[in-house]
């Protein structure tokens, strides 16, 4: 029931004034018609005030011409007639649209970036790369590619573990793991030659893999 | 048109447990307070006026008195009142 008259605020009602001899007819009539209305109070013996929305006030003259009543419209409330009110001032209606057309144009840019979870790498290092591959402050949010950049930071560099990039509105943060360099793999199967850095006497080789080719001298 | 007769409660409503303001056309006093009142199953309104209310139910007349009466929101099957009740009394009709 709330809601019904919630949705008659939002359409626009109006509060009118009844004036006849068989009120009561009438409004039997109109709850038998299905025309809501509400807050009735009687004055007199033969005037009644009540709301009404502001489609069902076509009927409810129609029923009032059956019954011999007069309707007097009082006053008219509701969301439309707020508006009706602002329809002459056009230079409101044009900033609010300039304002909403602002707003939805500036939050097609990036206005923050944030970096988190750097520790060797300086911040200042990881924005200019960032400015390179065409993340900056002010560019376009649908101009960036966001798995190819990561993908050519991950090739470029290698303390970079992982990078991800994270949009939320206009900041963008950027997350990233670092590794230490990984070490020079010595393959194994490689022929080589071991050589001393200072002169001395071979007393004993102990061979843990193959054979030793040279002997004791 | 169901409702132009006066329902008798079945058994199948009885055994399911329907609310009897559903099942039958008895009319439904809901009071919450002195100021607000829910009377719904109810035919016409005979009498409107500041002070006195009279309601056509499918059983009887229910006529209330106080002062300031207001009829709130109004469907086809309810009707809100209101304003400061005092006294409700009824007027049973035998129609068998």
């Amino acid at each position: 029931m709330f809601f019904r008259i919630l949705l008659r605020y939002i359409l626009g009602y109006i509060r009118i004034r009844i004036e006849g001899y068989s009120v009561e007819k009438l409004i039997n009539i109109a709850i038998k018609k299905k025309v809501f209305f509400w807050n009735v109070k009687r004055e007199k013996t033969t005037i009644i005030y009540t709301n009404i929305g502001v489609k069902e006030f076509k009927d409810l003259i129609q029923i009032a011409k059956e019954t011999n009543c007069r309707v007097k419209i009082l006053d008219k409330k509701g969301i439309p007639f707020i508006l009706n009110k602002y329809k002459k001032r056009k230079i409101i209606i044009f900033f609010l649209l300039f304002f909403i057309i602002l707003l939805m144009a500036l939050s097609q840019f990036i206005w923050n970036i944030k970096i988190e979870g750097n520790e060797k790498i300086s911040t200042e290092e990881i924005s200019s790369i960032l400015e390179n591959k065409g993340i900056k402050i002010g560019t376009l949010k649908n101009s960036i590619d966001k798995q190819k950049i990561i993908n050519e930071i991950r090739l470029e560099r290698n303390d970079i573990a992982w990078i991800g990039i994270e949009e939320q509105g206009t900041n963008i943060t950027i997350k990233i793991v670092e590794t230490s360099a990984k070490p020079e793999i010595v393959n194994e199967e490689d022929y080589c030659n071991i050589v001393a850095n200072k002169d001395a006497q071979i007393v004993k080789i102990s061979a843990r893999k193959r054979y030793s080719r040279s002997k004791r001298r | 048109m169901l409702r132009k007769n006066k329902k008798k409660e079945k058994l199948l409503d009885r055994i399911l447990e329907v609310p009897k303001e559903v099942a039958t056309n008895e009319p439904k006093l809901t009071i919450s307070g002195f100021s607000q009142m829910l009377v719904e199953n109810y035919k016409v309104i005979l009498e409107y006026q500041d002070i006195y209310i009279r309601i056509k139910t499918y059983t009887g007349i229910i006529n209330i008195n106080g002062f300031n009466l207001k009829l709130g929101e109004m469907t086809e099957d309810d009707i809100m009142i209101t304003g400061d009740i005092e006294t409700i009394d009824y007027e049973k009709i035998d129609n068998s």
